[in-house]
């Protein structure tokens, strides 16, 4: 007698689409490449609404972006599951980001009295009125203004959602410093954003 | 409540618009916040911040990034991998550097005699042409096509006619390859830099590649032709030019370039792709002889608003191509004449299959559907062959069965029956025409000989004089 038919799921069967981060590094792991492709698609808006957060320069995202990812598929043999892979993705993003802030503090040294002059005698170069921003652009021209290590924790908190542990995790620090970062980042945009909300 | 440090208010009302407090830290800092309005506005404006910084800009979505990426990678393996090669063969990297010199020395002449052939100006047709003898008897509908468009052509096989309809070319079922003419946008997916990028062309392969687009242009651009009446003929070998080109192109390449063009084709649903190959790239010598040695066909299949078969044009049109930017302002009014044309076609959803001028070309012609299709067998065509062909391999799909239905045998009255009575009316349309060009030959030449007499008059006269 013939037994009937049994639809039976198997790994196989299930689409690379449709696979866990976990399931797909461990098929690179094991020597498929193609799998990769699956990772960048899934978290490539993220590393790039990151940088792009942190510098708000679209001619530097899809560069430091691809950068991000070419250190990851490097580094993704020894990948230890110790953490989330986005979560690791943020830390090579956050890491990069760090790099190329260095290199921009010092050509900003360098042209500062250049952009006070610049402002001094032309009109056009001044801060915005409030009234000309919406409330979003406000925010990030003052999130700008916020030192680095202030300025990564709001990023990742109130633009990408991240939760403590996971911004612990991709500063590499622990989650009071979290915390206190992010208590006191808030602090400083009250304070730069204050005079504008009163004056809406 | 007692008064709580500022500090400590401003920490606490962090954690709280993060949901970070506990049930009952909440509900006390609920109570201090109710009777202390400077940390209920706080608390405002914290949230205010928030929701601006969710509002944030995000970057568009940008398509391209796996494709950079993955070039990126591939790019950043082989230098690795080749880093050690490259101590050791300094003195042959020399070498191969001159021997790519003299290719690009060589591939520069070589261009110049293969694009003179399309390039060919002849005196007696251009004075044809001006002279107005034969403006409008018959003219190109793709006059005016640029590179990027000839590329898309190579990849996808489709081409914009105006913004409503498209030209496109595909393997069909079995040996037979079809054209399509109807409604559709053709898909615009790469600039020319953005395809060189993604398959990490050399300078020298810049040059193979523009010189096989422009054999491509040269080849679309006398490929639909518009007659007097509005018939049209299309060459029968734009079918396979698509293959033919995404063939030479991946000859021209080095294995790991070939894959990277392979992928490109695979994941934008081209209807080739390039099959496996670990050949060295083909030298733009061998691959200008090869496609100067191409076959070289004037069969068209013509169309007019009530029959279709295949027809030998004159071998004056590639001469008068050379002219073909002076009938451009013609063009658009033609196009909509073909238009309207089509749609009388397709409205009327006739299902033909014609065999009346060759049976060893069969060829079908479906309407319907705003789309006018063309199919006609293998052996109808002469066949590229080598690398010309043989690189690309038509996509594996499952076959899509036309939503035309078989056809069914003729009725009185039926477009099928006027056909077999009325033949196609062409012959005399280019019959008429090479009458024409005689003519015009013979009044330059008698016009050429009495200024030829008129000059040893004068010469005479001054002699005598």
């Amino acid at each position: 007698m013939n037994s009937p038919a049994i639809f039976q799921i198997s790994e196989e069967t299930i689409p690379l689409e449709a696979k866990s981060d976990e399931a797909l590094i461990t098929m690179f792991q094991g020597g498929d490449r193609s799998t990769y492709r699956v990772l960048v698609d899934r978290h490539r808006e993220r590393v790039r609404n990151v940088v792009f957060a942190i510098f708000r320069d679209t001619d530097i995202v899809d560069d430091m972006a691809q950068e991000v990812f070419i250190k990851a598929y490097e580094a993704l043999p020894n990948f230890r599951f110790e953490s989330s892979f986005y979560t690791w993705l943020y830390r090579i993003t956050v890491n990069k980001a760090r790099d190329e802030m260095r290199k921009r503090k010092v050509k900003r040294f360098f042209s500062l009295d250049l952009m006070t002059e610049q402002k001094e005698h032309h009109p056009e170069l001044q801060t915005p009125a409030p009234t000309d921003m919406g409330v979003a652009d406000m925010v990030a021209q003052a999130l700008d203004k916020l030192p680095e290590k202030f300025r990564l924790p709001v990023i990742l908190k109130d633009i990408e959602g991240l939760s403590y542990d996971e911004i612990a995790d991709a500063l590499e620090c622990e989650v009071g410093t979290v915390k206190s970062r992010l208590s006191r980042a808030r602090a400083m945009l009250r304070t730069i954003l204050t005079p504008m909300m009163e004056a809406e | 409540m007692k008064d709580l440090s500022q500090k400590i208010v401003t920490e606490k009302l962090s954690l709280y618009i993060d949901g970070m407090l506990d049930d009952a830290e909440a509900r006390q800092l609920e109570v201090y916040i109710a009777a202390h309005p400077e940390a209920a506005r706080e608390l405002a404006q914290l949230r205010m911040i928030q929701k601006g910084l969710k509002a944030a800009p995000r970057v568009p979505d940008d398509s391209w990034f796996w494709l950079q990426l993955s070039s990126r990678i591939d790019e950043r393996q082989s230098r690795a991998s080749d880093s050690w090669k490259q101590r050791w063969w300094m003195p042959a990297g020399l070498v191969t550097a001159g021997l790519a010199a003299v290719f690009v020395f060589m591939l520069v002449t070589e261009r110049g005699t293969l694009t003179a052939y399309f390039q060919e100006k002849t005196e007696q047709v251009a004075q044809v042409y001006s002279n107005g003898l034969i403006k409008g008897a018959i003219m190109p509908l793709i006059s005016s096509i640029d590179k990027e468009n000839v590329l898309q052509f190579a990849l996808f096989g489709n081409l914009a006619l105006d913004s409503t309809n498209t030209l496109q070319v595909a393997k069909g079922e079995g040996d037979s390859y079809k054209v399509e003419l109807g409604r559709g946008t053709a898909r615009k997916k790469f600039t020319l830099p953005q395809f060189y990028a993604a398959i990490g062309a050399t300078e020298a392969q810049h040059e193979v590649v523009d010189s096989i687009l422009n054999y491509g242009k040269a080849k679309i651009q006398k490929a639909v032709l518009v007659g007097e009446r509005d018939e049209i003929a299309i060459h029968a070998d734009i079918a396979q030019l698509n293959r033919m080109m995404v063939s030479t192109i991946a000859a021209s390449l080095e294995p790991v370039q070939r894959v990277r063009f392979q992928r490109i084709l695979a994941e934008n649903d081209a209807p080739y792709v390039v099959a496996h190959d670990n050949a060295p790239s083909a030298t733009p010598e061998k691959i200008f002889k090869r496609i100067a040695a191409l076959p070289r066909s004037n069969r068209y299949v013509v169309i007019t608003d009530d029959s279709v078969g295949f027809a030998d044009m004159p071998s004056d049109v590639d001469r008068l191509m050379a002219h073909a930017q002076r009938v451009e302002p013609l063009a658009a009014p033609r196009l909509r004449a073909v238009g309207e044309m089509m749609q009388q076609l397709t409205e009327r959803r006739m299902h033909i299959e014609q065999r009346l001028f060759s049976e060893q070309t069969p060829l079908r012609v479906f309407g319907g559907n705003q789309v006018l299709t063309i199919q006609f067998e293998e052996n109808g065509m002469p066949s590229f062959g080598g690398f010309t062909e043989e690189l690309a391999q038509p996509r594996q799909r499952p076959v899509l069965k036309t939503k035309n239905t078989p056809v069914k045998p003729p009725m009185p009255g039926d477009w099928r029956t006027l056909n077999s009575e009325k033949k196609i009316d062409l012959d005399a349309v280019i019959g008429n025409q090479e009458e024409r060009i005689e003519e015009a030959r013979r009044e330059q030449k008698l016009r050429e000989q009495k200024l030829e007499e008129m000059k040893k008059q004068q010469r005479k006269s001054n002699i005598e004089l």
